[in-house]
């Protein structure tokens, strides 16, 4: 991105092929390098001829434009979007719902098993986030073309991929604030018995991994739609969908041994419990990263198929 | 500034934009005007990258939109039709990230937020959720995003619409002010605020320019306007073959009220044909309600120019 970015830099030059757009060009890269901080003086001493009036605007304008880099959009992007979830009571009502439930999981039966153990916590976490995410990605594009902000927000300069993913990371964002919501219940029973962390570690990470793919699915299928309702409802089908073909429930119904070992191993629910468990495979690892790529590219490529029709 | 050669859209089946093709400098300040889905808000948003061209060449600030998108949209500032605004963000929130995006950030970028809100007069809704303001205060703000990183080209789609008088006279002047050491493109149907804002003015019908035109040029047309009493098809027919005057625009208004019809002089004086339309009158026994100097109106100038590429529409 920011080597297309100094490439595309050099048209300027020759398009506007003139004594001050040259000078334009010249104060943009200083102030690059004087971090963003163009000082017209020294856009003067570099100039060796006296630079008239409009001279200096012009180079004063061109150092407006210094281009931020891609991951600079995108920290803009994702700060807008994540602020975006605490405006309206959404986010709390989510995050609460979702401290709710994960407490009743955690502590039903917790004393009757009598081992310090969080296994049933992230036993439901997959449910648990597929319960969530559709209500955090749903309004993600569908709420940008239903109002028009959508017009607003594909006429600035950031490229589509920074745009989808500064909105993928707010939403995991969130889930990653519901998962520090949970960080309590592990310490109170390491406080209890004898803690093994390395499940714990590999739920944390299981999760985020599911989440980061139910969160590419949710915002894919949010740009496919214009309402929020229908996107949330799609997200909720088509990444419980994925999540089901996985499961034992659905799966002891299977006769054919091959398709049962086909579709767990597509299941975004079976990777999950065996990460959960404290076993980090790398293949289990690319499943969830893939998945996660794959909606984040689709996502790119519904946005960018708009602008054709 | 901005450069648009055979530009072609179509919607489906349906053609919105035909060839289009103009040109524009830095220091003009442009009008665009035509009916709803004449291809207004097309144009515009090809020319901010929302949408592709089908076919043609459209170069703002020098980039061509069918490759350098990023840096179009880095020098354009763009109020979309009206003035979409994320609803729960504040004012002064909306606008640092609106700079921020563009590259703003810092002293720079305070500096920057100070300056619009003081052009487009919304420093005291700084503090205010976007959602609670009212439609012209939320057009101020969506144009004050747009000036904020002082874009070599300004597109403002509608920016009239929502606005009081008082309000008007505001944001034409800056507009006209910004348009002095920039390029100005926007889109109305108000032709009264296109005159007083524009130095030229662009009108499309069913994806055409009809017209390029200044604006003066186009508005004050030396023309009569008279309304007069008889039969209607006689009184049309006849003024429509008028051998003195070209007419530019006609109304019937119901059985007992009479036409009005509105003439452009051809090879004589204003005089002279008011001379002329009285005469005719008189010889056919219609009644002569009113004569007088037109006034040019938008539907007059638009009939005027749709007929003037009326056979191909």
């Amino acid at each position: 991105m920011t080597e297309k970015d100094s490439k595309s830099k050099a048209p300027e030059e020759t398009e506007e092929a003139g004594v001050p757009a040259k000078e334009g060009d010249v104060s943009s890269t200083e102030a690059g390098t004087v971090a963003g901080q163009a000082d017209p003086e020294a856009t003067m001493k570099i100039e060796p001829r006296p630079a008239g009036r409009i001279k200096v605007k012009k180079a004063e304008t061109a150092a407006h434009h210094p281009g931020p880099s891609a991951w600079r959009s995108f920290v803009v992007v994702w700060k807008k979007e994540s602020a975006g979830f605490f405006y309206s009571p959404v986010a709390y009502i989510i995050l609460g719902g979702f401290a709710l439930l994960v407490a009743w999981l955690f502590f039903d039966q917790f004393w009757l098993r009598n081992e310090a153990s969080v296994r049933p916590l992230f036993a439901g976490m997959p449910l648990l986030f597929l319960m969530i995410t559709p209500l955090l990605t749903m309004r993600s594009w569908a709420e940008e073309r239903s109002t028009g902000t959508a017009d607003q927000l594909f006429s600035l300069p950031v490229s589509l991929p920074v745009l989808a993913l500064g909105k993928a990371a707010a939403c995991l964002g969130v889930l990653l604030l519901a998962l520090v919501i949970t960080l309590p219940y592990p310490i109170m029973a390491e406080s209890m018995g004898n803690l093994d962390w390395g499940p714990v570690l590999g739920g944390y990470i299981a999760a985020i991994l599911l989440g980061s793919a139910y969160v590419s699915i949710g915002l894919f299928l949010s740009a496919m739609t214009r309402t929020q309702i229908e996107a949330a409802f799609l997200t909720f089908f088509v990444a419980g969908l994925l999540y089901f073909i996985g499961e034992p429930f659905f799966l002891d119904r299977m006769e054919n041994p091959q398709v049962v070992l086909m579709l767990t191993r597509l299941g975004l629910g079976s990777r999950f419990s065996s990460i959960a468990r404290g076993v980090l495979d790398l293949r289990d690892l690319l499943y969830y990263v893939s998945i996660t790529a794959f909606f984040v590219m689709l996502n790119v490529a519904v946005l960018r198929h708009r602008k054709w029709l | 500034m901005i450069h648009v050669e055979n530009l072609t859209k179509h919607y489906g089946s349906f053609r919105a934009l035909d060839s289009v093709h103009f040109h524009m400098d830095r220091g003009e300040v442009v009008g665009f005007l035509g009916p709803n889905g004449a291809g207004k808000t097309t144009t515009i948003k090809i020319l901010t990258c929302n949408l592709f061209p089908e076919s043609g060449t459209v170069k703002v600030a020098g980039f061509d939109v069918a490759t350098d998108e990023i840096e179009i949209q880095r020098r354009i500032g763009y109020l979309a039709e009206s003035a979409p605004l994320y609803r729960d963000m504040r004012v002064r929130e909306y606008l640092k990230f609106m700079g921020e995006v563009r590259g703003l950030s810092g002293a720079r970028l305070s500096e920057a937020i100070d300056r619009v809100a003081r052009q487009c007069g919304i420093v005291k809704y700084l503090p205010r959720s976007i959602g609670h303001l009212s439609k012209g205060y939320r057009q101020r703000v969506g144009l004050a995003q747009a000036l904020i990183h002082e874009p070599e080209v300004l597109i403002l789609d509608e920016p009239y619409t929502g606005l009081d008088p008082l309000q008007i006279i505001e944001i034409r002047n800056l507009i006209k002010d910004y348009g002095r050491e920039h390029t100005v493109l926007l889109s109305s149907h108000i032709l009264s605020e296109v005159e007083a804002t524009c130095n030229r003015v662009l009108i499309i019908h069913e994806g055409r320019i009809v017209t390029d035109e200044s604006a003066a040029l186009l508005l004050h047309q030396d023309s009569v306007f008279a309304r007069v009493i008889g039969p209607d098809p006689e009184i049309l027919a006849h003024f429509e073959h008028f051998d003195k005057a070209k007419l530019i625009g006609s109304h019937r208004l119901g059985t007992s009220d009479g036409v009005e019809v509105h003439l452009k002089p051809e090879g004589c004086t204003l005089d002279e044909l008011a001379m002329a339309v009285s005469a005719a009158c008189k010889a056919r026994d219609w009644s002569l309600l009113y004569l007088g100097p037109g006034t040019v109106t938008f539907e007059d100038l638009f009939l005027q120019f749709t007929r003037k590429s009326g056979t191909g529409a």
